[in-house]
């Protein structure tokens, strides 16, 4: 019987998860190819003011995912949690493969930016309803004392999506030249086909499934919710309950979460200048190497308490967050090893070109250095040579591209200091499914849940790299500086989840 | 923004001592209410300051001579997301200030 049990919540995990690590999968390909998607669709001659395009659009994909949690919560808890989470898997599989079969702005002019937006929207909606039905599916088959533990499964997810997305790109972008991977229908295109055979499967697997056992008594005894909306936020205890899960625990948890495995991302990219296959290659062994903390701090959960095991990660991602990305930094970045004694430098040729129809050549220089750690620089200066010098843009200058190869000697140092990025993330995160779930009713769970979880995770914790990356570019001279926005909301959160929040779950009340 | 405050060490260890201890700490009803009411007032101004923090930020930045569309576009999303976030903030501010949150026991 016993056994029979534990079989029963090991498919219900097996294929709510599965789903989740999809939908993550599908959601993250977007961010993770952003470089390309902005040439291929946000054509702009600025490469910053095209990332920052992306990241807008990025940012608007999470903003609408509030939205996705009122529509599809309201949705769970009038008709079921099994049928509101196939529909959002549906749509997530079929914008993403959508957005694999979009044609370039070079074919369609403005639709394809716009079309990509509104996939990108839809994706958001879909998402958002999708980790709420997950959650409180699998929490509400797990037995008594242990959701910390079952539900953490389907925390690891959204890592392992993120990982497996990595991993997809990684795979393709090998094996082809970088001219064919980007080119308008390039290889970048082939993880976001592939989604569909993904989703596939998992419709496949998760229509196999019986509702949640919870719900289903709810609506054998006709005491489901009419209307879940009015129920969650009109309802005053239960309003200030979703205030107090938003402010004390899920607005932390967002931007630690999106802190240590999206900033950093963009950070070891952007700022240290980090090639970008080691950095994705190293982040993905990161991920992986932590990803178990997610269950066991689910577990630890359900023994000494949800609060406490947050709130440390909340404490730790204050303590160290700072001196871990400066470590990465001193590792990294050039500007770091400029005291560093060079053991080779090679200078290019400088390389003049016309390209065909064109008045103005272009030239191409490049240097390469070898420090004595190891490290490679390469420095490559693209120069518009014009014709007609009035032609010439007011504050022009020259396009530089600057990537730093690490030898492998530097590989493990660099993924530990990652690391405990993640294992912060792991502690905030791992617990909070069964936190959501035992703070609110079954009748109005979905939708209460999935609101705060949303608004923390997407506004505070999605327009991390945005917000960051818009500091830091007021204060160029401190790569540092855009840590400032995710310390001081884990702050604050830290503060009043220590305060406010209760360290065993309230008996339901309504 | 005003957000440099928190890269003030001293600041951030007092914030981790203080809510650290009380992770283990069960402060009686009268101190524990008023202090959830202090920290309900500072939430309160806390939200009209972010706002207005953030209002005075973007419109400058919105107004400066390098100014795109796209810096409008990132502003107003900001702006607009932000606000409805800290009038949130302050509503939960004036539940903490009225009682509200006493009753939420273990």
């Amino acid at each position: 019987m016993e056994q029979n049990k534990t079989s029963s919540i090991t498919s219900v995990i097996a294929s709510s998860s599965l789903g989740t690590l999809i939908e993550w999968y599908d959601f993250y390909l977007f961010g993770s190819l952003a470089p390309v998607i902005a040439t291929q669709f946000f054509p702009s001659t600025n490469q910053t003011a095209a990332l920052l395009s992306t990241l807008a659009t990025f940012a608007a994909g999470f903003i609408v995912r509030p939205f996705g949690a009122l529509f599809f919560g309201r949705l769970g808890d009038l008709i079921g949690r099994k049928y509101t989470f196939l529909v959002t898997l549906v749509l997530m599989g079929t914008t993403t493969f959508a957005i694999g079969l979009i044609p370039g702005y070079a074919t369609i002019g403005v639709a394809a930016p716009i079309l990509i937006l509104l996939m990108r929207l839809l994706q958001g909606l879909a998402l958002g309803g999708e980790y709420g039905g997950a959650a409180t599916y699998v929490a509400e088959h797990a037995p008594p004392g242990t959701r910390g533990f079952w539900t953490s499964w389907i925390q690891t997810t959204a890592t392992l999506g993120l990982m497996v997305s990595l991993i997809v790109i990684l795979i393709t972008r090998n094996s082809m030249t970088p001219a064919a991977f980007t080119a308008e229908w390039g290889g970048w295109r082939i993880p976001f086909l592939l989604s569909i055979i993904l989703v596939g499967i998992s419709y496949v697997i998760r229509s196999r499934m019986s509702e949640s056992p919870a719900f289903t008594k709810l609506k054998t005894e006709g005491k489901t919710s009419v209307n879940p909306l009015a129920e969650s936020f009109g309802n005053k205890y239960n309003f200030k309950l979703v205030l107090l899960a938003l402010f004390g625990a899920t607005m932390g948890q967002g931007v630690v979460w999106y802190t240590g495995q999206f900033y950093v991302q963009a950070f070891l990219k952007n700022t240290c200048k980090l090639e970008d296959n080691q950095t994705d290659t190293w982040l993905a062994i990161a991920l992986l190497l932590a990803t178990g903390g997610f269950v066991f701090f689910g577990w630890l959960s359900d023994k000494i308490g949800r609060k406490v095991i947050m709130m440390a990660g909340m404490a730790c991602a204050l303590l160290f967050t700072k001196p871990l990305f400066q470590s990465m930094y001193s590792q990294v970045a050039p500007k770091s090893k400029a005291s560093q004694e060079i053991m080779d430098k090679r200078l290019g040729k400088e390389v003049h070109s016309l390209p065909v129809g064109k008045t103005d050549s272009v030239a191409v220089s490049d240097t390469t250095k070898y420090y004595a750690d190891g490290a490679m620089y390469t420095k490559k200066t693209t120069t518009i040579l014009y014709a007609d010098v009035t032609k010439k843009p007011v504050g022009y200058a020259p396009n530089v591209k600057e990537t730093v190869m690490l030898s492998s000697a530097q590989q493990w140092p660099l993924i530990f200091t990652i690391f405990p990025l993640i294992i912060f993330v792991t502690m905030v995160y791992g617990p909070i499914a069964a936190f959501l779930v035992e703070l609110f009713p079954t009748k109005i769970r979905y939708t209460s849940m999935s609101l705060p979880y949303h608004i923390g995770n997407g506004v505070f914790g999605g327009l991390v790299p945005f917000i960051a990356t818009l500091i830091q570019s007021y204060n160029l001279s401190n790569p540092f500086s855009g840590l400032v926005y995710p310390l001081a909301i884990t702050a604050v959160c830290f503060v009043i989840g220590s305060f406010f929040l209760p360290n065993k779950p309230i008996p339901e009340t309504l | 923004m005003g957000l440099n405050i928190f890269e003030n060490p001293t600041l951030i260890y007092a914030i981790l001592i203080i809510g650290g201890v009380m992770n283990f700490v069960t402060l009686p009803t009268s101190i524990s209410t008023i202090v959830k009411k202090v920290f309900g007032l500072v939430w309160i101004l806390t939200a009209v300051y972010a706002t207005y923090s953030l209002f005075t930020e973007g419109f400058k930045k919105m107004g400066a001579a390098n100014a795109t569309a796209q810096t409008a576009i990132q502003w107003w999303i900001i702006l607009i997301i932000f606000s409805i976030v800290m009038v949130g903030f302050a509503i939960y501010g004036y539940y903490s200030v009225t009682g509200e949150y006493d009753d939420v026991k273990e």
